[in-house]
């Protein structure tokens, strides 16, 4: 159960930090927009280095956690920080009707953000992470519907 | 109608003294799925159910029974 809250939790935490460290690149294409479309010879953006630190810092931990883990069994590395509990045939079935769930998760939540990216125009100064902000919320809405779902295996 | 699953598995084994963990190492399955079983939450594969049948030396008639005329919930 500690297992599935540490999974959940770094998965939910490298979904919000990949949010924040897409915020400087947002606002260095903006600036190349402008330099393309304004036809300027220079411009200049700052980055901000502390957007980066948290997902530097879950990168850390979660590098160290998978090679700690890898050596009791196999884990794979490309659905890190995800779990796949599949110790017996119930496990597995709980599993994968948790992947089910979370497909359908994608298939409603697809298009309810490709609808809400027609607002963009709306927050474009306000806002202009608002689409990385919506294209994120298809995986935490599929994280946190397949943890609620393999829950079940630990109740 | 339904027709649901019952199984003695709680009662044998408290017969044989043997705990979740200990059943659940014997058949190869965690100690959940073993509560999970008992409590009628999950119905095992047959595999796993002749293997529980196995371990309790029963025909598995005496280990599981099914209950027909079940209303749905």
């Amino acid at each position: 159960m500690k297992r599935l809250w540490f999974s959940f939790a770094m998965s939910l935490s490298t979904i919000c930090a990949f949010g924040m460290a897409m915020i400087p690149l947002v606002e260095l294409t903006r600036g190349l927009a402008l330099l393309i479309n304004e036809n300027r010879s220079a411009y200049s953006v700052t980055l901000h280095f502390a957007w980066f630190v948290p997902i530097l810092f879950l990168g850390i931990v979660e590098a160290i956690d998978h090679l700690w883990n890898r050596r009791k069994k196999h884990l794979a590395y490309w659905i890190y920080p995800l779990i796949t509990p599949a110790k017996d045939e119930r496990e597995r079935s709980i599993t994968a009707s948790a992947a089910h769930a979370a497909f359908i998760a994608l298939w409603v939540g697809a298009p309810i953000c490709a609808g809400l990216l027609c607002f963009y125009p709306l927050f474009i100064h306000v806002l202009p992470v608002y689409p990385i902000l919506i294209a994120l919320l298809i995986p935490l809405v599929q994280v946190i519907v397949y943890y609620l779902k393999i829950r079940k295996i630990y109740l | 109608m339904a027709v649901q699953l019952q199984n003695q598995v709680k009662a044998l084994r408290a017969r044989y003294g043997l705990t979740q963990e200990q059943l659940g190492a014997r058949v190869g399955v965690t100690r959940q799925t073993i509560a999970s079983i008992e409590k009628g939450n999950y119905v095992p594969s047959l595999l796993l159910g002749l293997q529980i049948c196995e371990v309790f030396q029963l025909p598995a008639e005496k280990v599981f029974q099914l209950e027909k005329g079940v209303a749905e919930q």
